[in-house]
Formats: C-alpha cells, structure tokens, sequence
C-alpha cells in the first residue's frame, strides 16, 4: 500500500521533470546561435563533435557582441599589473587593456567593455557558458586546459615565467652565482617543484626556506632570512615595487607560463577576429606607431601600414581602394585600437611598467630585439 | 542606522519585565567602587588569582592592540574607503545611494515611532505599564551601529559623508518622532507605508523597472485587501474616505513614479561593498522567513506530495555545503532558468535565500513542534478555520520560542554573505583582497589592516542584531514562562 503510494509520487515527479525538459528544449530553440554553443555536457567527445560541426556555420560570437554593443571580458581584479580595480571602482591593468583592444576593434569603441572579475575556478566553466566572450586573466596555455577545457588559446600577449629575485647589493648577478644560497619559496607549490627540478639538473646546491603564504615570505627576504625569492617573474616584481631594499630580477627564467586570450572552442571566426586584434598592437609597435603619432602614418608612403590603418591604396588598376582583410571587421580596426589604447609597448609599460616589469630584453621584446613578440604580416 | 520595527509586543507580559527590571536594578547599588572590586574581584583567594592573571592578559592585549592600531598605516582604507562600502557603485550617481538610504532611515524610524505608540496605546487599553523608550535607552541599544558608521566615516577625506551621515541620524531621530506623533489612522497602516518606501528606496537605486511597479502594486493590493478585512471587525468601520485613501494614495505614487517619472539605475550587479553584503542579508532574511515557515508547515503536513517536496527540498540544501550551492548558482542555475542569463548576484541571492530558508524552516519545525496539541486542539473546538488555527494560535507562539535560534542564522547568514567572494562578487570582505592588489598597496603587508577593519564593522552589525534579539525575547517573555 505504502510503496505504491511512493511509486504514485515517483511518476507525478517524473513527469514534471519531463515536461521541465521539455520547454528547457523549446527554449533552447529559441535563443541565439551564440547561446546554444554552450557545451552543456562536458563529457563524451561524440557529443562535443557534433556540437563542433553545428558550431562552426554561423559562429556568431562576432554578431552577438556587435549586436549587444558590448565586449563582456572575463577579468582579474586582485592581480596587480594585469587586473586591479582602483580606489574608484575602475578596472585597470594589462589584461583590462587586451579587453578594451578587442572592443576597439570589434566595436569601435575601446571604453564598450564590461568586466567581470573570475576568481580562477570559475573561469573555464563561465567561457564555456557563454557570459563572457573572451578570458583574458593571466591563464597559462597548456595542452590540456587547450584540449579538456574547450578553450581556444590565441597569441601570447605576456611571457612569464619562474624567475630569481635577489636583493641588489647581493652580489648575485646570475643563476651560477646561487650556489649554496638560501632561496625562499611557497612550499608545496609547482615554483618548490620546478627550483628543485631546474637546479639539481645544472648541480647547483642551495638550501630552500619554505614559507606557506607571500605575507610571511616576504618581510623575511626583506630582513634577509634567505638571499634569493623564486616565484613567477610577474608576481616579483609586482612585489619588488614596494620593497625597502633595492632589488633586481636575475635574467634567467625556468619555466614556461605564456599568458593571453582565450575564447571559448567552436568559433574560428571569433577566434581570428580577437587574435588579429591583438595582434594588431605588436604590429604597430614594430612599426613604430602608437597612440601619440597614429595620425601622422595615415599619410605614410608604405602601403603596408595604409592597409594595417585602412586607409586606401592604390590597387593594380590604379584605383584607390580600402583593402578588405575578409575578418568581418572595420578596416579601420587597427587604427581604432592603436589610437584609442595604445600599442603593445604602450600597454605594457602603462601596466606593467609601475610594478617594474621591464620589457627591453625580456621574453616580451620584440622578435627583432632578441624577444618572442612575433606577428604574422598584416596583408 | 534604523530601528528595526521590534517594539509592538506582548503587552500582557510587560508588567513581569518591568519588575524583572526594577529587580535588577535594585542589586548592585548603593556600592563605592572599592567595596564593589571586594566582592566582585577580590572575593577570595581564587578569585583574586583569576582577577590578577586574566586582568594583566586582557591588559597587554589591550595594549598590543592599541599600540598596533595607532602604529598601522590606515591608508589604504582611506584611500578606499568608498570601495569598502559600495565597492564599484558608479562615482557619479552616489547620490542614489545617499537618497535610497535616507529612504530606508526614514522608514525605519517612521515605522518604529509607530509602532512603539501602538505597542504604548495596546498597553493602556490592557492596563499594563509601557516603558516608553528615551534618548539613553534608544543610545543604549544602537551604539554599536552609530560607533561603527563614526569609524567608517572618520576614514573619509571629504566633509561630504561627514555631512550626510549627521544628516542621516537626524532624520532617523526625526523620523522616530514623526511615527510616533502620527495620528492612529496612520500609525495603524505604518507597515504597508514602511513597504511602498522601501520599495521607492530600491527604485531610486535600481530604476523604475516594471518589478518596482509590481511591488508597489502588489503592497497597495494587500492594504486594500486589510482595510476591506477590516470593515467587519467592531471598531473598524472607520469611514470610506479614512479606509480608502491610503491605499489611493499609494495608487498615486505607483503611477507617478513609475509611468511619470521613468528614469534608469543600477541593478545589483553594479551594487558592491558593505552594501552588497547588507542588502543581501536583508533579502535573505526577508524572503528566507516565509518561504521558511511555509517550508515548514509543508513538512509537517499530511499531504504527501508537499510534505516530500519540502523535506526533499530542506534536507538537500541542508546537507550540502553553502559553497558549493553558490558554485551551482554560478555555473549550473542558469541552465535551468529561461531568457537570458541573470546577473550572477541574482543567481546567488536565489540560492542565499533557499538556504535561508531551509535552515529558518528547521528552526521553525522545532518551534511548532513545542506547541503543545491542545492549542490546536482548543482552537478547533472554538470553530477556527485551519489556516487560522495556524496563523493565530500555533505560529505566534512557534515563532516566539525560537527567537535565539532564528536570530543566530540571521548572524549565521549575515557573515555567511561572505562567500560570495567565491564567485567573484564584490563584497565587503574581498574589497580587502582588491584593495591589497593596487600598486600603491601591493607588497606592504597591509592585508592585517583591512583584515581588522572589515571584522570590525561585521561584529559591529552581528552584535547589535544579537543584542536586538535579547531585548525582543525579555520582551516577549521568552524564557520566563
């Protein structure tokens, strides 16, 4: 009597739960192109296939942001250098800067962003549903987040790396000179795996001090306690800013951690469009114009740089024409982004700059200068 | 910063407060404060030991404490200060804030003036004292709160909040006053007037969206659906014009503000700070209460289906933890919902309030369960209705013998907001996080700083809720019976 009861109550549930599926899917088939990429079962990769091939047609990410006026970035705001927000509730940073690129050039309008600060769990899972267009939040490229994640990594806009702090009057000059020092390090952290790794690869001895938090490392390296500081290069300096001592960062780097954009999988005309606009400010740099002489080049005698500006050129028949790169863009795109942000060496030294990142002969430098900075030609 | 509306009481039990009262004051007098350190601290051997050790504990403490408070650098909470407390509200709309506040300061002070005359004119029609509240007592149950704001604004580098919170504790005094001195008609109404301005004070916020409209209509429907209930009762027929127009008037300021007077704002997703933290409290509470009574009367019900749905519902949200129900808000709650996806905090406050709710409803099943079943069972012989059995016999008293354990998820819930760090929103705690990352503060050390000042202003608020909660059980006579 009584489990027939239950099995009455089961079958009312379960069909209300069906008639729930039922309108979730009509839903569904009345939305956007852009919302129904959202992966919602992230297992099998049958699934996800099929998904892919749907995908790809229309991608719409590109319409969707034109459509809605805004670039919705998926951000840090506890990051100094990269993503802070500022005593009067403003988002600032490197990779702020990367969203407002984008916005420039997908909307004209580098100030059309709308930042929402991802602590670092959240942010594959919110790419994937599709809130935010575009992640830009100092996200390392590995083979698996680029696989498992069903994140799309595009060019690298920032090189870090584990590197070596030392205090400057320590006579310590390179990585060869560590030998028998004390090095302070986060214990149970991939940096303690990597110092271990890195130095006992080269014989060199040391001794690590183990802390388990930055807010007891470093008032002990300041006092002395060991006479270098592993960690990331970015997170350094971003330390070494505030220091009593004088610091420097030794010049090599033992670890492999390229930061950029990252777009959700499935959309390869999002993907092109958010990689050519940042790309567009290393372009610019290496070509010498940023958002102080960008008017000055729209009278420039190399048609390169009139076509990277938009501006028009003389085609075979002698006719002026504005050439069409065919990403769906404004031509003008790079002039909007390098006008109204800045190139690469702006955007970096605006940001990175005040916590005393240096950008000549770091990884970050041009590729003529000896750096990794390297872009495909703007033709 | 506003009275809470707790001042209409059990009238009958005043008189045993007022001689519980009068007791406690008779101890304890007439002692110099050498004889009164004799008895309280040196009574004997033991006791002077644990005077002497606990007091020099308590005194390098306190030194410590005050040395390293003067000695910190307090910069970076005055440099973001306005972070601390609306976190990224836009600055130049921050009169919004002051507006909808003084809004709120009006309604709290309005409503308890009322409500305390009403509470003072039931006591006299029973013939038992009322204690009518002074200055010193009104000082005495709120300096946490006024200390606190004093410390907040005294990190500010501009008069202008100086000025407005001034300007803020006037009017809540004034409003107090204004409540109290109101005729009968209005008083007896305060709380459908306290909802229509605390529904303008989320307008001039947020916007005059349909929802406000909505909300506006919705407390004009039910003020007009008690003055018609009203209508029958001896002594209620006041004449047509007193019964209907209040609730025209409401009618009035629904059109004017919402048809005339259309003009955007900021919805919660621009909302952050302090305020974030307390408006969520808020809600929670608010729509946690009923959904939690209801949850369960539904659990104790007979009707299976409800009764498996609200012990389903209660013992799921129970038995997982309040970060990972976030976590779902955040990332699996919008496949559910339809449209468009909501902003997160709107994801967040549906689950902070189903949590809320679950808890409440527990602590109110134990309630109901302490009644004893021949309350109902009077109440059904005098030919009382179900629902009004419950409504007007068993739940004032459920409600009434739980007011320490609802008060203590009330505190619960207040620091639970916290959480919301986790899926990025700003809120008073992780304003601390952001404010350590800016490069003037990055490295210093300064996170103890920020650390203290946000403790401070949460034991601020959860002290002066437990101590509200304390006044309200020895008003209610809970423990005394």
């Amino acid at each position: 009597m009584h489990n027939s009861k239950l099995l009455k109550l089961l079958a009312v549930l379960l069909a209300f739960v069906m008639i729930a599926a039922a309108c979730g899917d009509d839903d569904d088939e009345g939305s956007t192109d852009a919302e129904t990429e959202t992966p919602d079962e992230g297992g099998s990769d049958g699934e996800g296939d099929d998904d892919t091939v749907e995908l790809t047609q229309s991608g719409g990410t590109l319409a969707k942001v034109q459509d809605a006026g805004t670039l919705q970035c998926g951000g840090n705001d506890t990051l100094p250098g990269f993503g802070i927000v500022d005593a009067d509730g403003a988002f600032s940073g490197f990779d702020i800067d990367f969203c407002a690129v984008v916005a420039a050039a997908v909307l004209g309008d580098s100030t059309a962003v709308e930042v929402t600060p991802l602590v670092a769990a959240q942010r594959f899972p919110t790419l994937q549903s599709g809130e935010i267009d575009i992640l830009i939040r100092n996200t390392t490229w590995t083979a698996s987040r680029d696989g498992a994640e069903q994140a799309n990594f595009l060019h690298t806009t920032f090189y870090d790396g584990q590197g070596f702090m030392v205090a400057a009057d320590s006579g310590i000059a390179s990585l060869d000179d560590v030998a028998d020092a004390s090095i302070c390090v986060l214990t149970g952290t991939t940096t303690l795996l990597n110092l271990n790794a890195v130095l006992g690869d080269l014989g060199i001895p040391f001794t690590a001090v183990e802390f388990e938090s930055n807010d007891e490392l470093n008032p002990a390296f300041q006092a002395g306690q060991c006479e270098v500081w592993t960690s990331d290069a970015s997170q350094l300096a971003s330390f070494a800013a505030n220091m009593d001592i004088e610091t420097s960062i030794l010049p090599e780097i033992i670890s492999k951690e390229p930061l950029g954009p990252v777009v959700a999988d499935g959309d390869t005309e999002w993907a092109q469009v958010v990689n050519w606009a940042v790309m567009a400010t290393v372009q610019a740099w290496e070509w010498g114009i940023d958002s102080t002489n960008v008017d000055d080049f729209l009278t420039s005698e190399d048609s390169n740089i009139l076509r990277f500006l938009g501006e028009p050129i003389e085609d075979d028949d002698g006719n002026s024409v504005v050439a069409e790169v065919g990403l769906g863009l404004d031509p003008k795109f790079a002039y909007n982004i390098i006008s109204q942000v800045g190139n690469y060496q702006e955007i970096f030294e605006k940001n990175l700059g005040p916590i005393g990142l240096a950008l000549e002969g770091s990884p970050n430098d041009l590729w003529t200068n000896g750096g990794l900075q390297y872009v495909p030609p703007f033709r | 910063m506003s009275n809470s509306g707790l001042s209409a009481g059990d009238a009958q039990l005043m008189n045993a407060v007022a001689e519980a009262e009068a007791e406690s004051a008779r101890h304890g007098q007439d002692l110099t404060p050498g004889q009164w350190a004799k008895k309280n601290l040196f009574d004997g051997v033991l006791n002077s030991i644990f005077t002497l050790v606990f007091g020099s504990i308590a005194l390098v403490t306190i030194w410590f404490g005050a040395r390293w408070f003067i000695d910190s650098d307090w910069e970076i909470v005055r440099a973001n200060l306005r972070l601390f407390m609306v976190g990224q509200f836009p600055r130049d709309d921050l009169f919004r804030l002051w507006v909808s506040g003084y809004i709120v300061v009006f309604m709290g002070g309005f409503v308890a003036g009322a409500m305390a005359h009403n509470a003072q004119d039931l006591a006299d029609m029973q013939g038992v004292e009322y204690e009518r509240a002074t200055w010193g007592s009104l000082l005495r149950r709120f300096w946490t709160i006024i200390a606190i704001i004093i410390f907040f604004v005294s990190f500010a580098r501009t008069a202008l909040p100086y000025i407005g919170v001034a300007g803020g504790m006037v009017l809540a005094v004034g409003s107090r006053e204004l409540g109290w001195r109101a005729p009968a008609a209005v008083r007896a109404r305060s709380v459908y007037i306290g909802a229509a301005l605390f529904i303008i004070s989320m307008m001039v916020l947020a916007g005059t969206s349909r929802l406000g409209g909505f909300a506006l209509g919705a407390v004009a429907l039910a003020w007009v659906a008690s003055e018609t209930g009203k209508r029958d009762l001896p002594g209620g027929g006041a004449g047509m014009v007193q019964r209907w127009a209040p609730a025209i008037l409401v009618a009035v300021v629904v059109f004017v503000v919402t048809v005339l007077l259309p003009y955007d704002g900021y919805g919660w997703e621009d909302w952050g700070g302090l305020h974030i933290t307390l408006f969520t409290t808020v809600f929670g509470i608010g729509m946690g209460m009923p959904i939690g009574i209801l949850l369960a009367l539904g659990r104790r019900s007979d009707l299976p289906v409800l009764k498996t749905a609200s012990v389903i519902f209660i013992e799921f949200i129970r038995g997982v933890p309040l970060i990972s129900l976030l976590l779902f808000s955040n990332l699996m709650l919008p496949l559910f919902l339809p449209g468009d996806r909501p902003a997160d905090l709107t994801l967040a406050v549906i689950v902070i309030t189903g949590f809320s709710a679950a808890y409440i409803a527990e602590i109110v099943r134990g309630g109901l369960q302490a009644v004893p079943k021949g309350q109902t069972e009077a109440a059904q012989a005098s030919g009382m209705s179900a629902g009004a059995v419950q409504r007007l016999i068993v739940l004032p008293q459920a409600l009434r013998a739980v007011i320490p354990a609802m008060v203590g998820q009330f505190i619960s819930l207040f620091k639970d907001t916290s959480l919301l760090s986790i899926i990025g929103i700003l809120e008073f705690l992780r304003v601390s996080d952001v404010a350590n990352a800016q490069p003037d503060f990055v490295g210093k050390g300064l996170a103890p700083v920020t650390y203290v000042f946000v403790a401070l202003g949460y034991a601020a608020f959860a002290y002066t809720l437990s101590k509200e909660s304390r006044r309200l059980e020895t008003r209610l006579g809970v423990g005394v019976r």
